[in-house]
């Protein structure tokens, strides 16, 4: 099972929902490996700072469509999901991402900047869909606070379009920012409700998966 | 011992809250993709240097924009919007064009409004919606803004 996370911007919780997604896959005893094409590689090195106490999460550094293609064969066989951690550009490797995932998962921010940055996503989605691929999609929206009303705003706009929005949405918690430097999620971590997010999450891609 | 002597004990156990707990382990299957059919449709989606090319996409369905005008910009709007928009857009716009005008107020009331309508294909129906929220402001306010510079009015 192939998990893509990409959007077209930068610093919207792509490498931050792959990380932990991967763990709470992991703690359901799934074998999970991390595929990060983003140049950053900072799930690279989050996995550097991961303990051995912890379940297992095998990260391979791809930066190349081709590369990308001959490689997660092998690793299909070894996994049972693989969460493409993708990069934020217009490039082969990006339509390579969006084509190979069983679901793609597209995080996006309630702001101005990450919307623009989507509708160039959507076109490239929509090209897709030319191709008569199948493509599931969907936005996660990360950092939203349902009190905001640009945030509702932003939703209303995301519930308009064709490509889905999850149910679940991710809140702006430090608990986010601190899990990550110690090489964990926050499914390993004290904050509770960053956990149900997480839980919730990762049920809700499974329903969409099981289908 | 308070929490015994109140029988406060139950309480607050019951209002423990419970850690969340993940699903159970379902078999997954493998991805049926098709690795030499995706080589094949990101090479369609690219040319040679990388870029991504345009392909043709299909008839869109039409959406209907409503919003109200001052009533003296009316024969100007015909035109304008049929320099940006399909022929479906300049026929509706024209029928509601041949609406009777109002003498203008002298008082310092605030202008007729007339309402119009136009189809946008959903695709620009939803980048205006995008471009609106981007600025804050309403589809209404941001067609009236492109109408208003266009025309040179106030």
């Amino acid at each position: 099972m192939i998990i893509s996370v990409t959007s077209l911007k930068g610093g919207v919780g792509k490498s931050t929902i792959v990380q932990n997604l991967s763990v709470c896959f992991a703690h359901m005893d799934y074998r999970v490996a991390i595929v990060d094409t983003d140049t950053n590689a900072s799930s690279v090195h989050w996995s550097g700072i991961r303990g051995e106490e912890h379940p297992p999460i095998m990260v391979f550094g791809i930066s190349d469509s081709k590369a990308l293609r001959k490689n997660i064969q092998k690793i299909q066989d070894d996994y049972d999901i693989i969460l493409i951690d993708g990069t934020p550009s217009l490039s082969k490797l990006v339509s390579t991402i969006i084509l190979l995932g069983d679901i793609v998962l597209i995080p996006i921010r309630p702001s101005g900047l990450d919307l623009w940055a989507t509708e160039k996503f959507i076109e490239k989605y929509d090209q897709a869909k030319t191709l008569k691929e199948d493509v599931k999609a969907y936005f996660v929206l990360n950092q939203y606070d349902g009190n905001i009303n640009i945030n509702r705003e932003t939703k209303d706009v995301l519930d308009e379009l064709e490509i889905k929005t999850l149910k679940t949405t991710v809140k702006s918690r430090i608990a986010y920012v601190e899990a990550v430097v110690q090489g964990i999620g926050v499914y390993e971590y004290r904050d509770r409700k960053a956990k149900e997010e997480m839980t919730a999450l990762t049920k809700e891609i499974l329903d969409i998966i099981t289908a | 011992m308070a929490k015994k002597k109140f029988g406060l004990s139950s309480t607050l156990n019951k209002n423990k809250l419970e850690e969340p707990i993940l699903p159970k382990k379902i078999p997954l299957t493998k991805s049926s993709k098709d690795l030499k059919d995706v080589k094949e449709k990101v090479e369609a989606l690219h040319d040679a240097a990388g870029a991504v090319r345009v392909i043709d996409k299909v008839e869109e369905p039409l959406i209907e924009l409503t919003f109200n005008v001052e009533d003296e910009n009316i024969g100007k709007i015909v035109r304008t919007v049929q320099d940006v928009s399909k022929a479906e857009v300049v026929e509706v716009v024209e029928k509601k064009a041949k609406v009777p005008k109002v003498k203008k107020a002298v008082s310092e009331k605030p202008e007729r409004m007339v309402r119009i309508t136009v189809d946008t294909p959903k695709t620009m129906h939803v980048k205006l919606k995008i471009k609106a929220i981007e600025h804050d402001i309403t589809i209404r306010d941001y067609v009236i803004g492109l109408i208003k510079d266009d025309l040179g009015l106030k």
